[in-house]
């Protein structure tokens, strides 16, 4: 019998935490919908791009924002697990109070080696209406949040580009704008699998530059 | 005491699938000189990320220049020092000379190998033109490492580390402890490295004397990687190879366990991390062996005059038994003997019996044991035979009815 010696081994895990605008500005356009859509095609790509990546574990979890902030799912919950529940949107645009909740759980975590950088997507198509600066700064100032990979999408012309920008804190990483459903599919989902599909430790690859804003009819 | 030594370094299952070389670097060494043996594990993980694209260089250079340092180092100052084997200072020293010794190797590489514009283009798609622009005006980037060592003589234990990884210390019962402090800022795969600037502030040292006071040094000492421990579901799991590779290194020695190394960190990493693992072990000889390599006393050492009488008792008892062999001996030699003699006796019976069979048939009886018959000879002659004599014309006339005619 071949040896063994330590415990059990297990992958790293790496937490992926979704940040959503729920805001009543999404319930126009279809873009709500336009989300969630593309959550269920996200979450398929992933769980393909993660099968090349077997060492690693990922969890994902959501956040929304509107009025407030909440967990929209709270557990970590395995790609193999996830089921999505289709969002609703009304209220204001929070995002400081979702960076106050992100910060919270991103402190708890504990400080070790094993984790992987968390992957953080913000995901907006407005202004935040609360104080959100000394919430973000809050937020990288938490080592995990700090060292966290941290991208955006921005949906529509309405979105607030520079908030985005700040959340990301990284010229290699533009914020990605999308207009219409089909954009925010692929994007979404580029973000998504390029973390499950690169080796642990490698940053994802430069992201493509976002194309000139779409003049279709169905645009945002 | 003596040091043993042993090691595996394999490449990570996520670098095989996409192409990554094994960046980590292995060197041990037991070498023997006036001052008593002197052992060094060195051990080095170059970094993955794109701009480290020559990290496996980095890490081979790091474990070649630090392996001769330290033997270097050990000897000197061992024999400088008297009981104390070294101050800071004179390790402080030490770091700065690892790190301008590595420094010193990278630069030469380089002139005998500049970078290629397709080596730095890979940077550039991979990192951005911040990336690229790194690398060149640091050169020493391309080439980050770690470095983790371990440096033994017979009574003083040296330990260095720079950036992650592993160094765990083994005592003789097993339990396992890490001999340098933890550096919180090593999470999320960030590490301090060789090709930092000033990289030798970032050094945690420490070193043990064998004393009366301090006790002995660890019965193993175990170096890593970090893609050893992030292989294990926690560091419970992982601090458990302290115990267990004692336990197997007692049961069937370093040099076995060396030969299945390599299919043991194969194993950690396709089930755990997914990154090289490399794994050093100095043993101390002694310590490692344990109780059930240490022969057991045959007398307890009560006291000098209870050993004596044991001994005597011992020695009575030896005689004792020598002197029952000797009559054993003696006794078979007689029932030898007396079995040789009775053999002999029946052999000689047999041979009279047979005697006394076949006698009749040698010697076939006739009526008062007269003169031989005469022979026949007038049917039986040929032509030009010689003439017969005279005499035999005087032959019984009852001539034998089955002669031939």
């Amino acid at each position: 019998m071949a040896m063994r010696p330590g415990g059990s081994y297990a992958g790293r895990p790496l937490h992926v935490i979704w940040l959503l605008d729920c805001s009543g500005s999404m319930a126009f356009s279809g873009k709500i919908e336009a989300l969630n859509n593309a959550i269920r095609e996200v979450i398929p790509a992933m769980r393909k791009a993660a099968e090349g990546n077997p060492e690693v574990q990922f969890y994902v979890r959501v956040i929304r924002f509107s009025s407030g902030a909440s967990w929209h799912i709270a557990e970590p919950t395995l790609l193999n697990d996830f089921r999505w529940v289709d969002l609703d949107a009304e209220g204001e645009t929070d995002l400081g109070q979702a960076f106050t909740l992100l910060s919270m759980e991103l402190s708890n975590m504990p400080a070790n080696a094993r984790m992987l950088p968390p992957q953080l997507v913000l995901i907006s198509d407005g202004k935040p209406t609360d104080d959100w600066k000394p919430a973000l700064q809050a937020l990288l100032d938490v080592p995990w949040g700090r060292r966290a990979v941290r991208q955006s999408i921005a949906i529509g012309q309405d979105a607030d580009q520079e908030t985005l920008r700040k959340f990301v804190d990284n010229p290699e990483k533009p914020v990605l704008r999308v207009d219409n459903a089909e954009q925010l599919v692929r994007y979404f989902r580029y973000i998504s699998t390029s973390v499950t599909a690169t080796p642990p430790g490698k940053e994802a690859a430069a992201l493509p530059v976002a194309s000139a804003p779409s003049t279709d009819d169905d645009a945002w | 005491m003596s040091w043993k030594v042993a090691h595996a370094c394999v490449r990570g299952s996520s670098h095989q699938r996409s192409g990554l070389p094994n960046q980590d670097a292995v060197q041990c060494a037991v070498t023997a000189g006036a001052q008593g043996t002197v052992a060094v594990a060195v051990v080095s993980d170059g970094h993955g990320s794109g701009r480290h694209f020559r990290s496996q260089v980095g890490s081979s250079l790091a474990v070649s220049t630090v392996a001769a340092t330290l033997q270097t180092f050990l000897r000197e100052s061992v024999s400088s020092n008297g009981h104390v084997p070294f101050v800071p200072e004179q390790v402080h020293e030490l770091e700065r000379k690892i790190v301008s010794g590595w420094m010193a190797a990278v630069h030469s590489d380089l002139e005998n190998t500049p970078f290629s514009e397709a080596e730095l283009a890979k940077v550039e798609k991979e990192e951005g033109a911040e990336g690229r622009a790194a690398v060149v005006s640091s050169p020493e980037l391309a080439y980050g490492a770690t470095l983790l060592a371990a440096a033994a003589t017979d009574r003083v234990l040296l330990y260095l580390q720079l950036g992650d990884g592993e160094i765990l210390s083994v005592n003789a019962e097993g339990t396992t402890t890490r001999p340098l402090p933890p550096d919180d800022r090593l999470i999320a795969n960030q590490t301090t490295s060789l090709c930092q600037p000033e990289a030798w502030k970032d050094f945690r040292s420490s070193w043990v004397v064998a004393g009366v006071t301090t006790g002995a040094l660890p019965s193993l000492v175990l170096l890593s990687t970090d893609g050893y421990a992030n292989s294990f579901r926690s560091d419970d799991d992982f601090l458990k190879i302290g115990q267990d590779y004692l336990e197997i290194i007692r049961e069937q020695g370093i040099s076995s366990l060396a030969e299945e190394l390599p299919a043991i960190l194969t194993e950690a990493t396709q089930q755990g991390s997914g990154d090289d693992i490399t794994l050093a072990i100095l043993q101390d000889d002694a310590g490692a062996a344990g109780s059930a390599r240490v022969p057991q006393p045959l007398i307890p050492p009560a006291s000098k005059s209870a050993l004596i009488e044991q001994l005597k008792a011992r020695h009575s008892s030896q005689q004792h038994k020598l002197h029952e062999l000797a009559t054993r001996v003696e006794q078979t030699r007689k029932d030898n003997r007396r079995l040789r003699n009775t053999i002999l006796a029946l052999v000689i019976a047999v041979i009279a019996i047979l005697f006394a069979v076949f006698h009749s048939r040698i010697f076939p009886p006739s009526a008062g044991r007269g003169p031989l018959p005469p022979v026949q000879h007038g049917a039986s002659e040929k032509a030009g035979a010689k003439p017969r004599s005279p005499g035999s014309q005087e032959a019984s006339p009852a001539a034998p009815t089955d002669q031939p005619r």
